[in-house]
């Protein structure tokens, strides 16, 4: 049987993962995935905020007054993206172009302020920092999985590499429009929710609850 | 876990000082990274006038911060007053921001309205002009225009082979027009009818075809290169410049 600590890493990447079984962070999965590039960069943002406002708000979880918790949680998590956007603007300039709107929208991301606020708050530092990091790398997976997709079948290639010779090129491929439209990444997004829950819906939200309690007791 | 009651004054001291530590963090990191981020501003704005400068790139080709300043400092820059058509050098060429200085009505002229044939009302009194060299031969001269579109300004730049009267290339910087519609002014097809027309009206007189469904935008470009071309424009920069030629 694996350890509390690395099941806090690894059930949130398939079996409890934040977009398709909690429905978290959908709007972003959505929105930055037409290519790969975006996406990783986004993944990468996003779990290194997901890390830090989970630290730092377990660190702070005694010293926050209750009654304004969610006000200085939400502070902590926006001066993390603020931060963040300004280095990607300065470094990445034509990446944080196309992610635009959704790394500042990071802040009002439902994996953030969800996890500070139902793990951090009742948890010590390094469970809260693995936690952060499985809802990290499970949201990570969602999205290259739907930008593979979408470059893949949208463009034929991945990255920079031709994977499928285009029709203009002589070769076989002509690229699907719609994987280039906001639209095949609900489709993709839903058939990833679809394969991920299958039939076994009822069971997974039992035991859901049944651990959010194990993890509030013993670690 | 057991909630702790906090008193009002205790809530208070920690929110501020969270509040102050996360005003502190971010003013930091802001104020540290602003040279690197204007720099790419500024890049960003040279790049349109370096692809605009060069008629064989076609849509797509992209160009990299490097070969953007590379290709940038190649430019001879030049500061004129478009009354005068004397050089001017109430402001630095190279810092000098045609754009900018469009909004900025204290930079500005006001147009007699019987020359205003594009709507503009006011135009900055400077503007800069790009000349690529080769040699010692002027290959192209680079002028930026703008004006009003349908919805928005439309931004870009005119640029004349060293003749100063055959139009070389046409190229929009920055517009806000219909998306599939009004953005054709931005196609290789529609721009590519500019190119090898005449300027000069003693030559055969031009003529480009509007797109059909963005009959405003593709007219108001027209007229803006009526207007920046004509007498109230760089006009009489043109005319003296061939005068020089002779």
């Amino acid at each position: 049987m694996m350890t509390y600590s690395s099941r806090l890493i690894s059930d949130p990447v398939v079996r409890q993962n934040p977009v398709t079984v909690q429905i978290l962070g959908v709007c972003s999965a959505l929105a930055v995935t037409r290519t790969l590039i975006p996406a990783i960069i986004m993944s990468i943002t996003l779990t290194l905020i997901l890390v830090m406002s989970n630290v730092i708000v377990s660190a702070l979880r005694h010293q926050l007054p209750h009654s304004v918790r969610l006000i200085l949680e939400m502070l902590i998590i926006a001066t993390g993206v603020t931060i963040a956007d300004e280095f990607l603007k300065a470094y990445v300039p034509d990446i944080a172009a196309t992610l635009s709107v959704f790394v500042g929208l990071i802040i009002t991301n439902c994996i953030v302020l969800g996890r500070a606020e139902a793990f951090a708050m009742n948890n010590p530092v390094i469970p809260s920092a693995m936690d952060a990091l499985g809802q990290g790398l499970g949201y990570s997976l969602i999205l290259v999985l739907v930008a593979s997709i979408r470059e893949l079948f949208g463009t034929g290639r991945l990255l920079d590499y031709q994977i499928f010779e285009l029709v203009s090129d002589n070769g076989w491929f002509s690229p699907l429009l719609i994987m280039s439209l906001p639209a095949s990444a609900f489709f993709i997004v839903a058939g990833l929710i679809w394969l991920s829950r299958g039939k076994s819906i009822q069971p997974l939200q039992a035991q859901w609850q049944f651990e959010s309690h194990v993890y509030r007791g013993k670690i | 876990m057991a909630e702790r009651k906090f008193s009002t004054k205790r809530t208070i001291i920690v929110t501020l000082v969270i509040t102050t530590v996360c005003a502190i963090l971010v003013v930091a990191a802001s104020s540290l990274l602003k040279p690197r981020r204007l720099a790419w501003l500024a890049i960003e704005m040279n790049r349109s006038i370096v692809i605009a400068m060069e008629p064989s790139f076609v849509a797509g080709d992209v160009l990299t911060p490097t070969e953007v300043v590379e290709r940038f400092s190649q430019l001879d820059i030049l500061l004129i007053d478009l009354k005068t058509s004397e050089r001017s050098s109430a402001a630095d060429p190279l810092l000098y921001n045609f754009f900018t200085a469009a909004e900025n009505l204290e930079l500005q002229y006001k147009i007699p309205p019987s020359m205003d044939v594009a709507g503009l009302v006011h135009r900055p009194t400077l503007a800069p002009v790009y000349r690529l060299y080769e040699g010692v031969t002027l290959q192209r001269v680079g002028l930026p225009i703008y004006g009003p579109g349908m919805w928005s300004r439309i931004a870009g730049y005119i640029v004349l082979e060293g003749d100063y009267n055959t139009i070389a290339n046409i190229y929009f910087y920055q517009h806000g027009e219909t998306p599939g519609i009004g953005d054709q002014i931005e196609s290789p097809e529609w721009r590519k009818q500019w190119v090898g027309k005449k300027i000069r009206k003693d030559t055969d007189a031009y003529q480009i075809d509007a797109i059909s469904g963005a009959t405003v935008t593709s007219a108001a470009v027209i007229l803006h290169a009526q207007y920046w071309l004509g007498d109230d424009g760089y006009g009489p920069y043109i005319a003296s410049q061939r005068e020089e030629d002779r």
